[in-house]
C-alpha cells in the first residue's frame, strides 16, 4: 500500500520541487520589487507586506525623496537602447546567418566542413578572451559606443548558433521537395523564399527567440564596447548599487520590466520551440 | 507439441486511456497445427504473438500452453522458439554457432550440440554454409539460419514473425514450400504472423484474420476464402481483391431483387434462397463477388445482364483485368488476357448467385444465403 | 521526332556508374517504362531528363533539342516523385496551383482556379481542397503530386515509381485509374517501376533495366512472350517461370532436347533456327500455368517424372510443388498451376509435361533466348 503510494507520488513531488526551486527566484525578485525600501532590507525578510509600486514610479518616472543618487530617470533610455540593440543583432544575424546555413545545407564547395566549423568555433572561446583585441579594434575604427559597433561585436554570440541550428533545419527538408519545385519552374530563389524558408519556420522561430535573450542579456561586450549613449540595461543596473546603499527594491523593479520583453516574446513563439529544438518538423 | 488457448487476451500500451492492441481475444491452436495470425499493420497480430513468446507481458486475460497458464512465465521458460522478421542473428557468430547457440544455455555436451545443429542444419539444407559469417550470407540462406536456430531446441511451439517479407519472390517461393513441409515433418505447433493473405493461404491450416485487435474469423483457408464472415475478411483475402457494390434490397413476393443507387437491377434472389433471418436484414447492402466469378458478354446474353461500359482493361502478363463502371461504381473483372478491350465500349455483366456474398452496408456482417447444394457430377 | 532520346549517357557518383552508356529513343505521345529492380538507376535516369540531376556524359535530347545545359525550370518536363514531394505547408489547392506561380508561366488567378478544380475533380480531390498533405491518405496525396504535374501541361510527364507505397487493394485500383486518365492526357510519359504488372498493364513499350543496362526494350506483349533472357523471362510473373536443365542436340533436321535423362523430340519448325545451336547447355523455362500434372504414366507422350512437394490451395488457384528426378539449387521444386479441385497427395508420384511451343529455351551460360521456331 505504501509503496504504490510512493510509485504514484514521487513524480509531482519531484516536480513541484524542482518547479519551486526554479520560480523561487523570480518571485523574490517580484516580491522585492514592490516592497518599499523599509521592507525591502528588513530581517528576518517579510513575507508578508504592504505592496507599492513607488519602485516602478521611481526608475520610470524619477519620482523619489531620498538623496540625487537614486534618481534614475535613464531607465527608460537604457531599455530603449537595449531594445535597439537586440533587435539589430537578430536581424542582421537571421539576414547573413539564413543565407549562410542554406548554402552550407544545400551546396558543395571546398573546405565547406571547415568553413562551418569555424562558425561554430566562435562560440568556444569565452567573450572575456576576445574582448580586449575587440576593444582595440573597435577603437581605431572609432565603433566603440555606437549602436552598429554593438551589432557587429554581437553577431560573435548570435551568428553562430544562428547558422548551426539554421542548418539542421535546412538540411532536414527532403531535398525531393526542393527539386520538386525547380521542376514546377521557380528559380532556387523562388525555391528558397516558397517553399524552404516557409518549411524552417519553427526552426526561425527558435533561434529568434534565443539570440534575443542572448543579445538582451549581454553584459560583458556592452560594457567595454559600448558606453554612455548606448548604454543597456545590464549595465544599468549597475547604478543601483551606491557608495554608501544598494538600491534593492528599484534594481528588483528595473530586472522584472527587463525581462518582459523576453517573456512576451517567448510565449507568443513558444509552440515553436519546441518543435524548433527538436529538429525534423520537417516531413509532410 | 503443444496446444495453446489464448483466453481474454487484452493488450494495452501506454498509459491511460493507452492503445488497445488486442481486445479481449480468444483463440485455441491445436496441438501441431500451423496457424497464421493474419491482418493488416496494426492489427494486434503482432502483439499477440509476443504475448503467447512472453516477450510483451500481458495486460490482461491468460494463455494456456497444453492447460498450463504459461502468461507470468519469461519466455526462456515456455520452450517456445522465435523466428524474426529480422532473422536477428548474432553477426559475430558463425552459422554453426548461431544454431549451437540456444542449446549452450542447457548445458549440453559438445557431442550432443553438434549432432542437433547437424540435424537442424540438414533438415534447412544448410550444411554447406556452416562455417559461414551471416554477413556474407544471402536473404534467403540468412532465413533459414534462422529456422534452424529456432527448431535446434526442438521447442514444443514454433513461432514466426512475417517469415518472407524480405525475400524475393522466387526464395519467397522455395522457403513457403520449405515451411509448410517443415510443420509436417516437425509435427511442432506453429503460430506465423503475416499481412500477406497469399502467404497464409499458402502456408495455414487454419488462418486467423486479425483486424483492431479483435479476430473476424478463424478457419481454414477454403472456409476463410469462400465462406467468409464478414465483409473485412472477405476484402481482405484473395487477390484480385473482391468487389464491392452498394446494392439496396427491394423485396417482391419472388425474390429480393437487389437495385443499385444508379437504378440498375444487379441481381436477384429468389425467395427459396433466402433464411428464415432475411426477414431482420437491413435492405442497404453490400454485394460481395470475386473478380473471376463475373460473368462478362460483349452482347446481352440475356434480359437480365446488367450494361455497363469499360472503364480500363489492363493485360498483365498470365490474366486479363477488366474493370468496368457500373451503376457508378467500378467493377474488376478476370479475364483471358488475349482478349481485346476498348474504352467506353459497352458489356453486359452477370453476377451468378452461386457467387455471390451479401453483407450488412453498416456493419459489414456477413448475411448468409441458403443456396441449393451445388449440383454433383 | 522522338520525344526523348538519350544518346549514350551515362552518369557517375565518384567511380560508381548509376547510369552506363544508355541509349534509348522514347517516341511522342508514347507510355514507355523503364522496368528494373531497386537501385537499378532508373530513378536516377529520370532525374537526368528533369534537370535534377546533370549527366556524366552523352546528351540528352527533348524534341530534338539537348538540354543537358537546360536548369530544370527551363525544361518543359512534370514530375511526379516516389515520396510524392508535396509542400507540406500548402493545402492541396496550392499544391496543385504551386507551379502556376512560376516566373514566365503565371496565368490570370481566375484562370488558375478553374484549372484546379477541373484536375480535382479528374482525380476525385474536390472534397480534399483545403486539408494539408499530412491529413492525406497514401493514395490521395498520390492523386496530388500527380494533379501538380497535370496543371502544367508540359511536353513530357516523368513518374517515379507513383504506386510503390500504396498498399496492395490501392496500388490496383490506382493503376486501372492511372491507365484510364492516360487516355485524357496525350503526352508523352516516361515511367519507371520494379513492378511487373505495372509496366504491363501501362506500357505501349518496356525497356527492362538490369545491371545498369537496357536488356531488352518491346511492347508488354514482346517482353512476356519474348523475353530476350532468362532473366526477364524469370522476372515477368507470378509464380515466376521453372527452369529445367537441358542439352540440344540438332542434327540431319531433327532436334531434341534431351533432360532429366529424357529426350524430346521437337517439332520439324524447330530445326532450321536452332541448327546452329547444337550441342548447347540449356535453361529450359515453362511458366507454371503451362505445366501441366499427368497421375498416371503416359503412354507414349512425352512427360518427365517427379514426386508431389505439397499442393496449395488459394483460393481459386491450385498450386503444386514437384520435385524432379533432378533438382537444382536454383530450382529444388518446378511450381505447377493446376486446375482447382485436383488433389495430390504429398510424396505421391506424378508426371508433368508441357507443350513444345509454350516452352522458352535459353542458353545455360549467357541466358540468352534461342530462336523459336521459324
Amino acid at each position: 500500500m505504501k509503496l504504490s503510494l510512493l510509485r504514484t507520488l514521487w513524480r509531482p513531488v519531484l516536480l513541484t520541487a524542482y518547479f519551486a526551486f526554479a520560480i523561487a527566484p523570480i518571485l523574490w525578485v517580484l516580491a522585492m520589487s514592490l516592497k518599499n525600501s523599509a521592507d525591502v532590507i528588513a530581517t528576518p525578510p517579510k513575507f508578508i507586506f504592504q505592496p507599492t509600486l513607488e519602485n516602478y514610479k521611481a526608475i520610470t518616472v524619477g519620482l523619489e525623496s531620498y538623496s540625487t543618487e537614486a534618481l534614475r530617470p535613464d531607465f527608460p533610455r537604457y531599455f530603449l537602447n537595449t531594445l535597439i540593440i537586440a533587435t539589430s543583432t537578430v536581424s542582421v544575424s537571421l539576414l547573413l546567418g539564413t543565407f549562410a546555413a542554406y548554402a552550407l545545407a544545400r551546396f558543395s564547395f571546398r573546405f565547406k566542413e571547415d568553413i562551418a566549423f569555424t562558425f561554430l568555433s566562435f562560440r568556444f572561446a569565452p567573450e572575456l578572451m576576445v574582448i580586449l583585441p575587440l576593444f582595440v579594434v573597435f577603437q581605431k575604427l572609432h565603433w566603440i559606443d555606437t549602436f552598429a559597433g554593438l551589432t557587429v561585436a554581437y553577431q560573435l554570440i548570435t551568428l553562430p548558433f544562428l547558422i548551426w541550428v539554421m542548418r539542421g533545419f535546412f538540411e532536414s527538408i527532403p531535398l525531393e521537395i526542393e527539386q520538386a519545385a525547380r521542376v514546377d519552374g521557380y528559380t532556387w530563389w523562388g525555391v528558397f523564399r516558397r517553399v524552404s524558408l516557409p518549411l524552417v519556420r519553427p526552426g526561425i522561430a527558435a533561434v529568434v527567440i534565443l539570440s534575443f535573450i542572448a543579445a538582451w542579456n549581454n553584459f560583458i561586450f556592452a560594457m567595454i564596447l559600448g558606453g554612455q549613449e548606448t548604454q543597456p540595461i545590464t549595465l544599468g543596473i549597475l547604478g543601483f548599487i551606491g557608495y554608501e546603499r544598494i538600491l534593492w527594491g528599484q534594481m528588483a523593479a528595473a530586472t522584472i520590466i527587463c525581462v518582459i520583453p523576453e517573456l512576451i516574446l517567448a510565449f507568443c513563439i513558444q509552440k515553436y520551440i519546441v518543435r524548433g529544438l527538436t529538429f525534423g518538423a520537417v516531413k509532410g | 507439441m503443444a496446444a495453446i488457448l489464448l483466453e481474454n487476451l487484452t493488450k494495452i500500451y501506454g498509459r491511460k486511456p493507452g492503445v488497445r492492441a488486442v481486445r479481449d481475444l480468444q483463440l485455441q491452436i491445436r496441438d501441431q497445427e500451423l496457424l497464421v495470425l493474419l491482418g493488416p499493420s496494426g492489427c494486434g497480430k503482432t502483439s499477440t504473438m509476443r504475448m503467447i513468446a512472453g516477450l510483451e507481458p500481458v495486460t490482461a486475460g491468460a494463455v494456456y500452453f497444453d492447460g498450463r497458464p504459461v502468461q507470468a512465465q519469461p519466455p526462456g521458460q515456455r520452450n517456445v522458439a522465435m523466428a524474426f522478421e529480422s532473422y536477428a542473428l548474432y553477426p559475430t557468430l558463425t552459422v554453426r554457432e548461431n544454431i549451437a547457440f540456444p542449446l549452450h544455455a542447457r548445458r549440453l555436451a559438445a557431442a550432443a550440440i553438434e549432432e542437433k545443429v547437424q540435424w537442424a542444419a540438414r533438415t534447412l539444407h544448410i550444411t554447406d554454409i556452416l562455417a559461414r559469417l551471416p554477413r556474407e550470407l544471402s536473404g534467403g540462406q540468412q532465413q533459414r539460419v534462422s529456422l534452424a536456430r529456432a527448431i535446434v531446441r526442438n521447442p514444443a511451439v514454433f513461432l514466426l514473425d512475417e517469415p518472407l517479407s524480405h525475400l524475393d519472390q522466387k526464395q519467397r517461393q522455395f522457403m513457403r514450400v520449405e515451411i509448410k513441409r517443415l510443420n509436417a515433418d516437425l509435427k511442432t505447433t506453429m503460430v506465423l504472423v503475416t499481412h500477406d493473405q497469399k502467404e497464409a493461404m499458402a502456408l495455414a491450416d487454419r488462418i486467423a484474420v486479425m483486424h483492431d485487435g479483435h479476430i473476424q474469423q478463424v478457419g481454414t483457408p477454403q472456409e476463410v476464402y469462400d465462406d467468409p464472415a464478414n465483409a473485412f475478411v472477405a476484402g481482405f483475402v484473395g487477390e484480385p481483391h473482391m468487389n464491392f457494390l452498394d446494392v439496396q434490397a427491394r423485396p417482391t413476393a419472388e425474390a429480393w431483387a437487389l437495385w443499385s443507387a444508379a437504378g440498375q437491377q444487379l441481381a436477384a434472389i429468389p425467395v427459396a434462397c433466402l433464411p428464415a433471418q432475411s426477414a431482420g436484414w437491413p435492405t442497404d447492402l453490400r454485394l460481395g463477388i470475386r473478380p473471376r466469378h463475373v460473368r462478362c458478354a460483349e452482347a446481352p446474353p440475356s434480359t437480365s445482364a446488367v450494361p455497363s461500359e469499360v472503364f480500363v482493361y489492363e493485360s498483365v502478363g498470365e490474366k486479363g483485368i477488366l474493370t468496368v463502371e457500373c451503376g457508378g461504381q467500378l467493377v474488376s473483372i478476370l479475364t483471358d488476357p488475349e482478349r481485346r478491350f476498348e474504352r467506353h465500349q459497352p458489356v453486359w455483366l452477370q453476377f451468378p448467385l452461386a457467387h455471390l456474398y451479401l453483407f450488412s452496408r453498416a456493419t459489414g456482417e456477413r448475411l448468409r444465403l441458403a443456396l441449393p447444394a451445388p449440383a454433383t457430377g | 521526332m522522338a520525344a526523348i532520346v538519350f544518346d549514350h549517357v551515362s552518369k557517375r557518383y565518384g567511380a560508381l556508374p548509376a547510369v552506363d552508356d544508355l541509349c534509348l529513343e522514347i517516341r511522342d505521345k508514347e507510355f514507355f517504362v523503364i522496368l528494373g529492380p531497386s537501385g537499378a538507376g532508373k530513378t536516377t535516369t529520370l532525374k537526368m531528363v528533369a534537370g535534377i540531376e546533370p549527366a556524366t556524359g552523352g546528351t540528352i535530347l527533348l524534341n530534338g533539342r539537348p538540354i543537358n545545359h537546360l536548369p530544370p525550370e527551363k525544361r518543359d518536363v512534370a514530375m511526379v516523385f516516389e515520396s510524392y514531394a508535396l509542400y507540406s505547408h500548402l493545402t492541396v489547392f496550392e499544391n496543385i496551383a504551386f507551379p502556376c506561380g512560376a516566373p514566365g508561366k503565371s496565368r490570370p488567378q481566375a484562370a488558375v482556379e478553374a484549372e484546379v478544380q477541373r484536375i480535382a475533380g479528374l482525380l476525385g480531390l474536390g472534397e480534399l481542397l483545403d486539408r494539408r498533405p499530412s491529413q492525406l491518405s497514401g493514395g490521395q496525396r498520390q492523386r496530388v503530386a500527380l494533379g501538380r504535374s497535370l496543371i502544367r501541361q508540359p511536353a513530357v510527364f516523368l513518374m517515379d515509381e507513383p504506386l510503390s507505397h500504396l498498399d496492395a487493394k490501392i496500388r490496383t485500383q490506382m493503376r486501372a485509374e492511372l491507365k484510364h486518365l492516360r487516355e485524357s492526357i496525350n503526352t508523352t510519359i516516361l515511367y519507371v517501376t520494379h513492378d511487373y504488372s505495372e509496366a504491363l498493364s501501362l506500357a505501349d513499350r518496356i525497356a527492362f533495366l538490369y545491371a545498369g543496362r537496357i536488356q531488352q526494350v518491346g511492347t508488354p506483349h514482346d517482353i512476356y512472350h519474348r523475353p530476350a533472357n532468362r532473366h526477364i523471362a524469370e522476372s515477368l510473373g507470378d509464380p515466376p517461370m521453372n527452369f529445367l536443365d537441358g542439352v540440344l542436340w540438332a542434327a540431319d533436321g531433327r532436334v531434341t532436347l534431351h533432360t532429366q535423362g529424357r529426350s524430346l523430340p521437337l517439332p520439324a519448325a524447330w530445326a532450321e533456327s536452332l541448327r546452329p545451336w547444337n550441342g548447347c547447355d540449356l535453361s529450359i523455362g515453362i511458366r507454371p500455368q503451362h505445366l501441366r500434372l499427368l497421375r498416371a504414366s503416359p503412354g507414349g507422350e512425352f512427360a518427365l517424372p517427379g514426386r508431389v512437394f505439397v499442393q496449395e490451395t488459394l483460393g481459386d488457384d491450385n498450386l503444386v510443388s514437384v520435385v524432379p528426378d533432378r533438382p537444382t539449387v536454383e530450382q529444388p521444386v518446378l511450381m505447377v498451376l493446376t486446375e482447382p479441385n485436383r488433389v495430390f497427395p504429398r510424396d505421391g508420384p506424378v508426371h508433368f509435361t508441357w507443350q513444345a511451343d509454350q516452352m522458352h529455351l535459353f542458353a545455360k551460360d549467357t541466358g540468352q533466348r534461342l530462336p523459336g521456331p521459324a
